[in-house]
């Protein structure tokens, strides 16, 4: 909890427009920011913009930010992620998904039960690596490629209803998968 | 609480259960993600499935290999804060799209030389006199190529600027788009700074539509400055800034 104090102040000096603050800020969270982008990007210039975008959000007080709701941390990646997506989509000429990605943030990010990443994600993708190769592909290109079912269906030459069938199942199946792995984590520390 | 809205708590908690994931992802239709919205509060169970998807896509996101960003990032960022905020944000989804074919566009007319020379002679003596082909070649071939935009200052919200330059050369281009059309016997001057010294790099024009360009020259290399301003001048120039500031931004080295 020390962690969430600390973003809390720090969010409250970048309010009153501290840049100490803002590239502490930067310095704690920067690289994961702009993993994520370059992850769904995979362009360091657009992955670039996408960081940019997302810390001068921040500063400007465009995006606000409610630790009730989750870590500073998830509310910053969540923001990334649907900028970059919206780019990606931008970059293939389709429309954004998230005209204006703040509005959309806070239904995506409410994050009940345990709070932090367990081992920073890490174990998460070796669960999506258990999963069957054509249900791990297209969860892949729902998530970081933002792609509906019927581009998804396109993308691959997978009939529509089988991707949708494909998909549920297999973020069914990664659910179970995860639930056990915490479980797991909770009872063997 | 109201009073349970679903017609069948069982059957309807059951169809909303089934749309989870799908409504987690973002692929439902705007029908089912509607009916998600609307029963989420009466079933428990796909509520909690909801919750569980969102910590997985949280840990998805942070699961991603990680990359230590440019370290020239975080000084972008911070120069682009301590620039004056725009009164007025208008939403510019295209922009960067737009600075890259710039760039591109720009760089490749260097490059190819096509009708380049031309344009740069209808711009100032001083143009004239660095328009030469290989100090063209020289901007656009080197390695050590940057780049900044200058993001507009509080009165001037639609117009902006993108420079470039070698870092250890002296000239450098800017081409500037949505600046206002300026009255009769007034131009523009692009400035570099340091501390209290203020270097003029050349004056130019918009055309109709806001767009000029300038290739332009200074006596040291580029990189020794920390600012770039453009201020609205009388016809000749000036001696030191005088005029509004139209774009001002930090160059990041």
């Amino acid at each position: 909890m020390q962690s969430q104090f600390d973003d809390v102040q720090f969010m409250r000096r970048i309010a009153a427009h501290d840049q100490q603050a803002f590239r502490a800020i930067y310095q704690q969270y920067g690289k994961a920011i702009y993993s994520l982008a370059y992850r769904i990007l995979q362009n360091a210039a657009l992955a670039e913009e996408v960081t940019q975008d997302t810390f001068l959000k921040v500063w400007r007080q465009k995006a606000l930010w409610d630790p009730n709701k989750g870590n500073l941390k998830n509310w910053l990646l969540t923001i990334t992620h649907f900028t970059a997506i919206d780019r990606l989509r931008q970059e293939r000429r389709q429309p954004t998904l998230h005209p204006d990605p703040i509005e959309d943030i806070e239904e995506a990010i409410s994050l009940p039960r345990a709070e932090t990443g367990w081992q920073d994600g890490i174990a998460l993708r070796l669960l999506v690596n258990q999963l069957p190769a054509e249900q791990a592909s297209l969860i892949e290109l729902a998530f970081f490629r933002g792609m509906s079912h019927s581009e998804i269906a396109d993308e691959t030459d997978i009939p529509l209803g089988t991707v949708k069938t494909r998909l549920r199942t297999g973020l069914q199946h990664l659910r179970e998968l995860w639930l056990e792995s915490v479980k797991q984590t909770s009872t063997h520390p | 609480m109201s009073a349970n809205p679903l017609s069948n708590p069982v059957s309807d908690c059951d169809a909303v259960r089934e749309l989870i994931p799908d409504y987690a992802f973002g692929l439902t239709n705007s029908e089912e993600s509607r009916l998600v919205e609307a029963n989420l509060a009466y079933c428990p169970e796909a509520a909690d499935q909801l919750a569980d998807f969102r910590r997985i896509q949280a840990e998805m996101r942070t699961g991603v290999p990680q990359i230590e960003p440019p370290p020239q990032l975080i000084e972008r960022l911070m120069a682009a804060i301590e620039a004056p905020v725009p009164a007025k944000q208008h939403r510019r989804p295209r922009i960067h799209r737009l600075w890259w074919a710039v760039a591109a566009a720009v760089i490749a007319l260097i490059v190819t030389n096509v009708y380049w020379l031309k344009q740069v002679a209808d711009l100032t003596q001083r143009q004239k006199e660095l328009a030469a082909q290989p100090n063209a070649f020289v901007l656009a071939s080197t390695a050590n190529l940057r780049w900044v935009r200058l993001p507009p200052s509080q009165q001037n919200t639609d117009a902006s600027a993108f420079m470039m330059w070698n870092a250890e050369s002296e000239i450098g281009l800017l081409y500037a788009r949505g600046f206002p059309t300026l009255e009769t016997g007034k131009t523009y001057q692009l400035w570099l700074t340091r501390g209290d010294e203020k270097v003029s790099a050349g004056t130019f024009r918009v055309d109709a539509e806001g767009q000029g360009a300038l290739l332009f020259h200074v006596t040291e290399p580029i990189d020794k400055y920390t600012w770039a301003r453009i201020t609205a001048e009388p016809e000749n120039g000036s001696d030191t800034p005088q005029g509004n500031i139209i774009v001002v931004g930090k160059l990041s080295t």
